[in-house]
């Protein structure tokens, strides 16, 4: 077999590896099942044979009963096989989804740039469905379907081997021509499934964005699109259809051939007498029991190449390892300064922060302001270790990031990001995130971010379910989940980037004196554009196309006209007031 | 924001309604195909027909050519056995494939008519339908149609004959031997029938747990830095693997049920083999039958089961294959959108007037109350007030997004409603407050793959909203992909985007809701006055929370509460010293004095 060697299927191999007794067991079974079909039509030969040359009543009788004995027994096979091979392929398929999963959730962005989301559940849904069938029922399919012929041969060449070789001629036949035609359709079949992502995308666009297909009236343009991807899919479903249809007249005339000349070849060598009546009618039941296995043969190659596309697929979402290297060290970092030395970085290598240098001292509010793209966000995702610098490091009381624990590193963080996140969950569940902690506490974080009032109006309070499938939270309410979640552990440094800015001006500020009011003496790093957030810090750096421009207290960035006095220059509507002054 | 919702789990399993009404509403999406249909349909009676005679010939080759050894005989059955076969195979292959393309063309046609039907349905069946949803009605429940007219009718009727016909010929053979295979079906049936009741819920639970593994890929995909720094990467795996676990269940016990009915066919097969041949096999002994009807017999009982099976597998795919119809055919029901009858190139003149409009999205919950509002052409208002209060609402009946339950909104002079929808939009450029990006390059998303705006129109838009350079500066320029929710992009150069897209269209009346919240103050004063010369002569609706936003323009009208609280200019609001003034200082009058003292 193709597995292993090649490199392809690494993951049923693997599978396997970890399962052998279930292989053993299943190779047993398997063989069992097939001597017990073969010795089937034999007994029905002894019975009608029996029936020719006018055996007793009694005879008969316990040859019937011996018959449905192996009966029962081919029935318990039947039944048992296929359950088991079901069973392991979900097993299977269970393994591997969990196992992929879990990988995925220690990558950075360098896998979601890469892969939709959408597209990682489909491979982790459909082409995951397609390897787990191959992983056991293809795989033991053959091997069932390879004995069968192989034990019915044996029982044909000993009756007649005349008969034997014209039974086997259209069966190898029929081997033979799925091989060559099978994979024909797997072509067809991927350009379909192309075709349904094409238009269930088309579906997505049109209706998630239905404001705008409306405002900029393109629903025209839309049908227009979408009636062309469906021509293109009928067409080729026809096709495949007509392939399709081909295939399966083909194989309605390998059987009916094989029928006829069993027929016709073992009917002479009857009437010739080198053949008794029941030898003819085995020969005519073996047969219809050798035709199915030419599927079997064959499509252990046919959809053992799907199969090993689908591997591809699903293996490719976790051949690059895009962790974060966890440490060599592993040591315990100890909340302190943090500081960051001549950091670069770039993504797909357009470089979007430069030389960067910062200090952040504990206990101080900094800010963070900055032109459009300026890096601000990025900036606070290499501090959070969401991803690694090109050049220059982070560093804790002047140990390298890298060097500590992870884990323990990132406990030390509140992290509100600038598109608040929630999960089809409770609003509780978001809040806590895995976390413990007591309803009194959670009610003083909701006081905190002013979302009691709303809660208490929710039908089912904390209770309430969000997301996908519950209701949906305005803009602003779902800004201040996400501050809650942050704020939940009173973490040693708070990072908000921007996370405010879904709050009216009167909010915002009310929450901000509450937050400095309630974790006095933590570290704060705060992206905002707001000239209020910001002069409430202590200190600011000023990004502009990812390097520092300025930094300084805000009373000393305003007193120099810089970048910085120019940002926030109009916010201060000096003219206006002087208007009102006068 | 994109890529929103993925298929929602299975809803209502059996229509309400009756079939045939739901068979007679959707036959003009097939009826194009008649011809083909009639043709199909006579061809697998033809090649049902004639399948049962396979076995005739071969009782016939045993009984006739072989026991008296007449080779000629033999031979003339194998030709007629040959030609019968050539007519089932030709017969075969021109019904699959006729009946295949009208599946797919009628599916198709319907597909295209509930997709354009969807897009012109208004705002509200939006807020209440995800787009997930959605969907599924226009895919997965035509497709579901397509298998009721291309695999439920032929294999019902294919197994129906199967089974009339085998009858037929065993009762002409022996009725007597047939009255005891007879005796064995009706048991089974019942089986079959109590199988697919039982098992129908575990599929369902199936398909939901599927659903929510799917559900659970999507968002922590989209949520994982989060995760990461809220160290949840465990929790979530376990979350998988529970999941994992109950669909493994789930499917273990569809199984337990699907094996046990298997085995009962396997039983039932023996059972009537074992009973022709003990029964069947002493009348032979006696000479009362001969070895061919037992053979006949023997190949007919091993084909009795599986017409049976599939007839009861089919009848509940049709009965979800009717519910797909009734949910499908509820959506053609529902009323687009009204058009007015206002149409053609509308030029926007004197002004926008809402006269006494009070505005609910559902019931008596008034979002708007007695709103009165004059925006004159070429004027440039801003909305202002508290979230929620009910300013992007207003906009969206200027859009007619959705119409008022009372007052009217006239412009110049007609009323809104008698204007054709897209004329009235085509007038205008709209950034939404949400950013909506689509799957495909910043220069797509910019002129929403309209091939015929040219790309020097797309640039002069980047280059008013600053955003050009910023495009430049990506890895591939315009054609950079935009990835999933435009998460390679800062928010405030989407926000930047989603502004460009609007002025791309040139409009006469620019809407802009919350258009740069997220943008630094700097940027959005060099946008403000690229905007000034652009919008000279142009009437522009301008929402902001930021006071700074609004410079331009000549009045503010603050909304509170779902009513205009005051308006006037920025000098006549602070001297009023209403909401506005209040909004003004907390912004930035005490800031003021803290940092010049
Ligand atoms: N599609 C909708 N269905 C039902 N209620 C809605 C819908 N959209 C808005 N609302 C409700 O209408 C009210 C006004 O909302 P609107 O979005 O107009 O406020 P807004 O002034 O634009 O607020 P913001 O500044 O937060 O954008 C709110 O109470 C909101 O919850
Ligand atoms: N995942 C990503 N892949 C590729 N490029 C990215 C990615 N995320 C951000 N960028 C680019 O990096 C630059 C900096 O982005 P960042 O989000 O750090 O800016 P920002 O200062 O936070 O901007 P804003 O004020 O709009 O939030 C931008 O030009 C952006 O297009
Ligand atoms: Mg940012
Ligand atoms: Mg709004």
């Amino acid at each position: 077999m193709a597995k292993g060697r090649t490199g392809g299927l690494k993951l049923v191999y693997d599978f396997w590896r970890r399962h052998i007794p279930l292989a053993v067991l299943l190779v047993v079974l398997t063989a069992f099942a097939s001597a017990v079909a073969v010795a089937f039509p034999y007994l029905l030969r002894l019975i009608i044979d029996g029936i020719k040359s006018e055996i007793t009543g009694r005879k008969l009788l316990s040859y019937v009963l011996i018959l449905s004995g192996f009966g029962l027994a081919r029935a318990v096979a039947d039944v048992l096989l296929p359950f088991i091979r079901g069973r392991t392929n979900e097993r299977f398929q269970w393994e591997v989804r969990s196992g992929v999963f879990s990988r995925l959730l220690y990558f950075d962005y360098r896998f979601t740039n890469r892969f939709p989301s959408g597209d990682a559940m489909e491979r982790l849904d459909h082409d995951l469905q397609e390897l787990s069938w191959f992983a056991c029922s293809g795989i033991f399919r053959f091997v069932a379907g390879a004995l069968l012929a192989l034990f019915t041969l044996v029982m044909l060449l000993r009756m007649n081997w005349l008969l034997t070789l014209v039974t086997v001629v259209p069966v190898s036949l029929g081997v033979f021509g799925w091989l060559r035609l099978g994979p024909k359709i797997y072509g067809l079949f991927m350009r379909w499934r192309e075709q349904i992502a094409e238009i269930n995308n088309q579906l997505q666009s049109a209706f998630a964005g239905i404001r705008l297909v409306k405002a900029f009236v393109t629903a025209d343009g839309m049908s227009r699109r979408f009636t062309e991807t469906l021509n293109r899919r009928v067409g080729l479903a026809v096709r495949e259809t007509r392939f399709e249809a081909r295939l399966q007249v083909l194989y309605m005339a390998i059987a009916e051939l094989a029928l006829l000349l069993v027929l016709w070849v073992g009917g002479g060598l009857v009437i010739a007498r080198r053949l008794t009546l029941g030898e003819f009618v085995a020969f005519n039941v073996y047969q219809l029991m050798l035709l199915p296995t030419m599927f079997d043969i064959g499509n252990l190659f046919v959809t053992g190449r799907r199969a090993r596309g689908a591997e591809e697929r699903i293996r490719e979402l976790v051949s690059e390892d895009f962790s974060i290297r966890r440490g060599a060290a592993e040591l315990n970092p100890v909340p302190g300064e943090i500081r960051l030395e001549r950091v670069t970085f770039s993504y797909e290598q357009v470089p979007v922060v430069r030389n960067v240098s910062m200090v952040i001292p504990p206990g101080r509010k900094i800010g963070i302001a900055g032109t459009v793209g300026s890096g601000k966000s990025t900036l606070l995702r290499l501090i959070l270790r969401l991803m690694e610098p090109d050049a220059g490091m982070v560093k804790l009381n002047s140990t390298d990031i890298r060097e500590l624990n992870l884990t323990a590193y990132r406990q030390l963080f509140g992290y509100a990001p600038q598109e608040p996140v929630l999960f089809s969950d409770t609003l509780r569940n978001n809040i806590l995130f895995g976390r413990q902690a007591d309803e009194a506490r959670l009610w003083e974080l909701l006081q905190l971010v002013q979302l009691d009032g709303d809660v208490r109006e929710f039908a089912q309070g904390l209770d309430e379910p969000l997301g996908e499938r519950g209701t949906g939270l305005s803009g602003g309410q779902k800004a201040r989940v996400a501050l809650a979640r942050a704020l939940l552990t009173q973490p040693e440094i708070v990072i908000l980037d921007d996370a405010t800015s879904g709050l009216d001006a009167d909010t915002e500020q009310e929450f901000f004196a509450r937050l400095f009011t309630a974790l006095p003496d933590r570290t704060f790093i705060i992206v905002s554009h707001r000239l209020k957030v910001l002069s409430a810090c202590d200190y600011i750096y000023v990004l502009d196309r990812g390097e520092i421009s300025e930094q300084g207290t805000p009373a000393e960035l305003l007193s120099r006209s810089g970048l910085y006095y120019r940002l926030y220059e109009r916010q201060l509507l000096r003219e206006e007031l002087e208007k009102l002054d006068s | 924001m994109f890529h929103g919702e993925f298929m929602p789990p299975e809803e209502e399993e059996r229509a309400q309604g009756r079939a045939i009404d739901y068979l007679r509403r959707l036959w003009p999406f097939f009826s194009p195909y008649l011809g083909r249909i009639v043709a199909a349909g006579l061809l697998l009676l033809v090649s049902s027909g004639l399948s049962l005679l396979g076995p005739v010939l071969l009782k016939r080759a045993i009984d006739v050519n072989l026991a008296r050894g007449d080779l000629r005989g033999l031979a003339v059955t194998s030709l007629l056995y040959l030609a019968v076969q050539a007519g089932i195979f030709a017969a075969t292959y021109f019904q699959l494939v006729w009946l295949a393309q009208v599946g797919e063309r009628g599916a198709a046609n319907l597909k295209r008519r509930l997709f354009e039907h969807i897009l012109k349905l208004p705002m509200s069946f939006f807020d209440q339908n995800p787009s997930g949803r959605l969907i599924s009605r226009v895919e997965s429940d035509t497709e579901a149609l397509k298998m009721l007219f291309t695999r439920t009718s032929v294999v019902l009727l294919q197994s129906g004959l199967m089974l009339v016909g085998m009858s037929v010929i065993m009762g002409i053979t022996s009725w007597r031997l047939y009255l005891l295979v007879a005796m064995l079906l009706p048991p089974f049936v019942l089986a079959f029938y109590l199988f697919q009741k039982k098992v129908r819920p575990v599929y369902l639970e199936v398909r939901r747990r599927v659903a929510d593994i799917n559900n659970l890929v999507v968002e922590a995909l989209r949520g994982l830095p989060v995760i990461q720094v809220f160290n949840q990467e465990g929790n979530f795996a376990a979350r998988m693997d529970r999941l994992n676990r109950q669909k493994f269940t789930g499917e273990l016990k569809a199984s337990y049920l699907w094996y046990a009915v298997w085995f009962l066919v396997d039983f039932g097969e023996l059972l009537g083999i074992g009973l022709v041949l003990a029964v069947g096999g002493s009348w032979a002994l006696k000479g009362a039958l001969t070895v061919g009807t037992l053979v006949l017999f023997i190949s007919y009982i091993s084909q009795l089961f599986a017409p049976l099976r599939a007839i009861s597998d089919q009848i509940n795919i049709m009965q979800r294959a009717f519910a797909s119809a009734e949910r499908a055919l509820k959506i053609l029901d529902q009323q687009p959108e009204p058009a007015g009858r206002i149409t053609g190139p509308l030029g926007f003149n004197r002004a926008i007037e809402f006269e006494r409009v009070w505005f609910a999205y559902e019931g008596e919950e008034y979002v708007l109350r007695d709103i009165n509002l004059r925006i004159g052409r070429g004027e440039k208002v801003a909305l202002v007030g508290e979230t929620g209060g009910g300013k992007s609402s207003l906009i969206g009946l200027i859009l007619k997004f959705y119409r008022p339950q009372q007052g009217k909104i006239l412009f110049d002079g007609i009323d809104l409603q008698e204007i054709d929808n897209d004329s009235l939009r085509r007038l205008t450029g709209f950034v939404p407050q949400e950013v909506v990006l689509f799957p495909g390059t910043v220069l797509d998303n910019l002129r929403l793959f309209d091939q015929a705006v040219a790309p020097e129109q797309v640039i002069r838009a980047a280059e008013r909203v600053r955003i050009d350079e910023s495009i430049r500066r990506f890895a591939q320029g315009y054609d950079t992909p935009v990835t999933e929710a435009g998460a390679n992009l800062s928010l405030g150069e989407r926000q930047l985007l989603a502004f460009a897209r609007a002025l791309v269209r040139d409009p006469q009346i620019l809407i802009l809701d919350e258009a740069t919240s997220a943008v630094d103050p700097h940027t959005e004063q060099l946008i403000q006055e690229g905007l000034r010369e652009l919008l000279a002569g142009r009437t522009a609706i301008i929402i902001a929370h930021r006071l700074a936003t609004i410079q331009l323009v000549d009045r503010i009208v603050v909304v509170h509460k779902g009513r205009i609280a005051e308006q006037g200019t920025h000098e006549e609001l602070l001297r009023k010293d209403g909401i506005y003034a209040r909004f003004f200082r907390l912004q930035f009058v005490e800031q003021e004095a803290r940092t010049d003292g």
